[in-house]
């Protein structure tokens, strides 16, 4: 029996825009799933998503800040995301996703959304726990 | 989620439901062929993983083969949602059979090759996935520690094959021969025996063409005959291996399109370093709706290997240092 940790929990973690700190916010969000009792299956879809929400934020740019915030109910993670330029460029928004990231996000997650916080792009998914009645 | 191509949309939509009701080989492979794009996106996003590309466009393209044998058109979902899964389910299962790029400390590396396999068992004997508790529980590890071998299974350079697990099994003994990639062929077992009736000449002309990934003219030099020799062997081996899947069973369609989804890249690379100029970085753009333009086949557009300046790019260049 999969042991379920119902208190809600939130996770906020704010990283530098560098290739190699990504990893943080996928280990942040396997630890939450992890705590939440996600099997290992959705746990790499989450960081693969996750991974997936980060590239398309900040798309070839790499300045700034990624800000991430990890809500956990027990039953689903909601992971929200949204990225702080140094410098913002007039007229570039930045945080347009391709297609490919939304069909990818469409297939990881059970839900996705995007959005502006600020001067900057924002996102955020959810994801369920695949044995969590509906 | 995916807004455009609405008119192509319900073309593929339309097509979907004239396969599921008449199963014809011919509408199959219109959809094989104009889904053929979303495998080749999907492979270039997960490239630069230690894995090389044309092997994930093999195994994408498989994978949109098999989608489209199960997709159910009445269950109301987008297909292109539902391929999408499906391949990246099986560019994982990929690069966690090929050890996605282990690179980390020895302790980690044993830990996350014994993971596997006691992933693997317990999701048999419990029915669904389990969790990071119930691995660490079975390893005898720390949750913590399971974590952090799972994200250095994500890494993103290539492992040494030499790393051994608690059974002094190595990373290699899993990997398998010299024909890694021809496995994934092999693998699918309908093929095999067709393989194996092949003369050696022309089975090593596949094996290079798709294991190792060479072009026809490379291939033309190492076997000493001429690239339009090459590509009539291939050509031929193709055809034989089609008719043998045929006679051998219903489900060898997976098969045969499998053949004429890595023939698309045969034909593709007669236009050398493509890739380079075709606006890497650009993802998705230049072919976004290839998923639902049934009617008009999407070739496959950069056969190479890809360089994506995001962070997939800039991964790799980590990897390097």
């Amino acid at each position: 029996m999969v042991e379920r940790k119902t208190a809600t929990v939130e996770v906020d973690l704010s990283i530098p825009v560098q290739a190699d700190l990504v990893v943080l916010a996928r280990l942040a969000a396997a630890t939450v799933a992890s705590r939440a009792g996600f099997g290992v299956e959705d746990i790499e879809d989450l960081r693969l998503a996750v991974e997936e929400l980060c590239l398309s934020l900040v798309g070839t740019r790499a300045d700034g800040r990624l800000h991430l915030s990890y809500e956990n109910d027990g039953d689903a993670i909601t992971v929200s995301c949204w990225y702080e330029a140094e410098a913002a460029v007039p007229g570039t928004w930045g945080g347009e996703a391709d297609d490919l990231s939304l069909r990818i996000l469409d297939a990881l997650v059970d839900d996705h959304g995007r959005g502006l916080r600020g001067d900057g792009p924002s996102a955020w998914l959810c994801k369920r726990r695949s044995d969590a009645t509906a | 989620m995916t807004d455009g191509g609405r008119s192509t949309g319900e073309e593929a939509k339309a097509l979907f439901f004239e396969l599921a009701a008449h199963r014809d080989p011919a509408v199959r492979d219109r959809l094989v062929t104009a889904h053929l794009g979303l495998a080749h996106q999907l492979a270039r996003r997960y490239a630069n993983r230690g894995e090389p590309y044309e092997d994930l466009v093999q195994v994408a393209s498989l994978a949109i083969v098999k989608s489209i044998d199960r997709f159910d058109p009445d269950r109301g979902v987008e297909f292109t949602t539902f391929a999408t899964r499906t391949v990246i389910g099986e560019l994982k299962r990929h690069f966690r059979d090929k050890g996605w790029a282990v690179r980390a400390p020895r302790r980690v590396q044993e830990l996350y090759l014994e993971l596997g396999k006691v992933t693997e068992t317990l999701s048999q004997e419990l029915g669904r996935s389990p969790t990071v508790g119930e691995l660490a529980t079975a390893t005898g590890a720390t949750e913590e520690a399971v974590l952090e071998a799972l994200e250095a299974g994500q890494g993103y350079r290539t492992s040494s094959i030499d790393a051994t697990d608690r059974n002094e099994e190595t990373l290699a003994s899993h990997i398998g021969g010299d024909d890694a990639s021809l496995d994934t062929v092999e693998d699918r077992e309908l093929l095999a025996p067709a393989i194996a009736k092949l003369a050696p000449r022309e089975q090593t002309i596949l094996q290079l063409r798709f294991a190792h990934g060479l072009t026809q003219s490379e291939i033309a030099a190492r076997v000493g005959i001429s690239q339009m020799h090459v590509s009539r062997l291939l050509a031929a081996s193709l055809e034989r291996l089609r008719k043998s899947v045929t006679e051998a069973d219903v489900d060898a369609d997976v098969e045969i399109t499998q053949v004429e989804v890595v023939e698309v890249d045969v034909k593709a690379e007669g236009a050398p370093d493509q890739a380079q100029a075709d606006g890497a970085g650009d993802h998705a753009k230049g072919d976004e709706e290839a998923g639902s333009e049934p009617t008009e086949p999407t070739e496959p557009t950069e056969p190479t290997e890809p360089t994506e300046p995001t962070w997939n790019g800039e991964q790799e260049g980590r990897a390097a240092s």
